[in-house]
């Protein structure tokens, strides 16, 4: 036989063998390798949300889905999100369970992590994992102090950046249970709130997003314009929404959006960003305490709405009309 | 008969020390130094080889003289690429744990030079039994060496040994030997003693 044909042959015949073999311990294993699947996810899911006989996995992304766990009768005792997100070293993925509210964390469960052992590696640890244990999202995490509030955990002494990686994945998968237990999907509880807020006080006046901006129109006229924008608090940051006129001059309106502090305060910070209201721009009113005992935060809000103004006095010279 | 036996045997027992693998011929030093961080590691990732190198060298043993040596190595390959699929696929449906924590080291053997080293230099030119003996000899190697390791590793980084702590409280585990320069700082120390013995001889 020829040297070619023999070569083509022989390794065909080697392939075919190593294919069925394979084809075969595949078809054999893969029902154990499924079953080990779902029974480290419904481990996972028990430990976060006690009582857990059955439930329904609703797929977000490849890295994220929504497990909604029922007891004996049906009803829905909470949620169990599926989480992945960065650590230290590598991904760190979650199962974090919710009350049905999707308010309060119920237990967290570490499924796979590559954090260096013994030090990042302890957020496996129970005393780690505890502290999650009735904590309302957004959560803070503190260096070398006890948590006072019902929002704050103690980070791993040398491991910060982990024990913050899981606190923000944590917040992370609040974010997106309350994104699809309100059934706002595609749209982030940002802009939610905002056109929320918008249809109250400005009904009739049309707002139309494009690229970071909204254009704020009446009958076909632009009134002014509006921007997401973020500045950073004392532990947190903090979102506003801010409303310009057409020229980028002066503060129309101003929503106060989010953040840990804000919601303690809300009130005094509503009152806060009225007074703003009607205020040339950029603000130049630091250290000016008007807020008392929150100067940082207030001083956050005002470095929002000023970073709000560079951008859009920056889009609207490259000629957005 | 007589110098038959003793050929096998010294197949089956070089492996084992003069010609160890890992601290002699420094092959397959990857999965070595990233999975000897603790014993089960080390026993799981040595019976894997032993499995993957016993079973390529069985079967290539049997069928060399089939192969064209123009196609030898990727028809070794294959072979090679089949058992250690089962290998992992096995370790997966049985034991996810330590699957889990070997992560993409098992997939790896394919390209572990000391099982593709072993049909070229050996099997390739030898009968099927040596090649056997050959084959477990140098998988008992690999195993001593990485267990070696392990069990170095795991005592001074976690204070344990196959998880049963074995000092008091009052002992601090070296972290480092955990983490990847206690995997080169071990296996240095293994290999100028091993330098050290044989020069003596």
């Amino acid at each position: 036989m020829r040297k070619e044909y023999r070569m083509i042959i022989v390794l065909t015949v080697i392939i075919a063998f190593a294919g069925s073999i394979l084809a075969y311990t595949y078809v054999s294993t893969q029902e154990a390798i499924q079953r080990n699947l779902d029974n480290s996810k419904k481990t996972a899911l028990l430990s976060v949300v006690k009582g857990t006989e059955s439930y329904e996995e609703q797929v977000i992304d490849d890295k994220t889905s929504i497990l909604t766990a029922k007891g004996s009768d049906g009803s829905v005792l909470g949620y169990g999100v599926m989480i992945t997100g960065g650590g230290f070293q590598g991904a760190i993925k979650l199962m974090v369970g919710f009350n049905p509210s999707g308010d309060t964390v119920l237990g967290i469960e570490v499924l796979e992590n590559v954090e260096t052992p013994g030090l990042g590696n302890r957020i496996v640890e129970d005393g780690f994992k505890k502290q999650f244990e009735g904590t309302t999202p957004p959560i803070e995490v503190l260096k070398g102090q006890k948590p006072e509030k019902k929002s704050q955990v103690q980070a791993i002494t040398g491991a910060t950046i982990s024990s913050k990686s899981v606190a923000a994945i944590v917040n992370n998968a609040q974010k997106v249970l309350k994104e699809n237990l309100s059934g706002e999907t595609g749209k982030d509880s940002l802009e939610v709130k905002v056109e929320g807020y918008l249809q109250k006080v400005m009904p009739g006046v049309r707002m139309e997003k494009r690229g970071s901006l909204y254009f704020l129109e009446e009958e076909g006229e632009i009134l002014g314009y509006g921007i997401i924008a973020r500045g950073l608090g004392y532990s947190d940051s903090v979102a506003v929404f801010l409303c310009v006129d057409t020229k980028v001059s002066r503060i129309e309106d101003l929503l106060v959006l989010d953040g840990s502090e804000v919601a303690v305060n809300r009130t005094k910070f509503e009152e806060f960003s009225q007074k703003l209201k009607g205020k040339a721009l950029p603000l130049n009113i630091k250290g000016v305490e008007v807020v008392t005992g929150a100067t940082v935060t207030q001083d956050a809000i005002i470095s929002a709405v000023n970073t709000g103004f560079e951008i859009l006095k920056k889009e609207i010279k490259n000629g957005i009309k | 008969m007589a110098s038959n036996n003793r050929n096998l045997g010294f197949e089956f027992f070089k492996g084992f020390f003069k010609e160890n693998p890992v601290l002699v011929q420094l092959l397959g030093l990857c999965s070595v130094l990233a999975v000897s961080n603790t014993v089960v590691n080390s026993i799981s990732m040595g019976i894997a080889v032993l499995f993957v190198l016993f079973f390529s060298s069985f079967v290539i043993g049997l069928v060399k003289d089939l192969i064209p040596s123009e196609v030898r190595i990727p028809a070794f390959i294959v072979v090679i690429a089949t058992f250690v699929t089962i290998a992992d696929l096995f370790l997966k449906a049985k034991f996810p744990d330590i699957s889990k924590a070997l992560g993409p080291y098992i997939p790896l053997i394919v390209v572990n030079c000391i099982i593709l080293g072993r049909q070229e230099a050996f099997t390739k030119k030898n009968k099927l039994l040596p090649s056997i003996m050959d084959a477990l000899g140098m998988s008992a190697g690999y195993l001593i060496a990485i267990l070696l390791m392990g069990i170095i590793r795991e005592i001074l980084g976690f204070g344990s040994i196959l998880g049963f702590r074995i000092f008091g409280s009052s002992f601090k585990p070296i972290l480092v030997m955990i983490l990847p320069p206690g995997a080169f700082l071990t296996l240095a120390m293994l290999i100028g003693f091993m330098n050290f013995i044989t020069r003596k001889e």
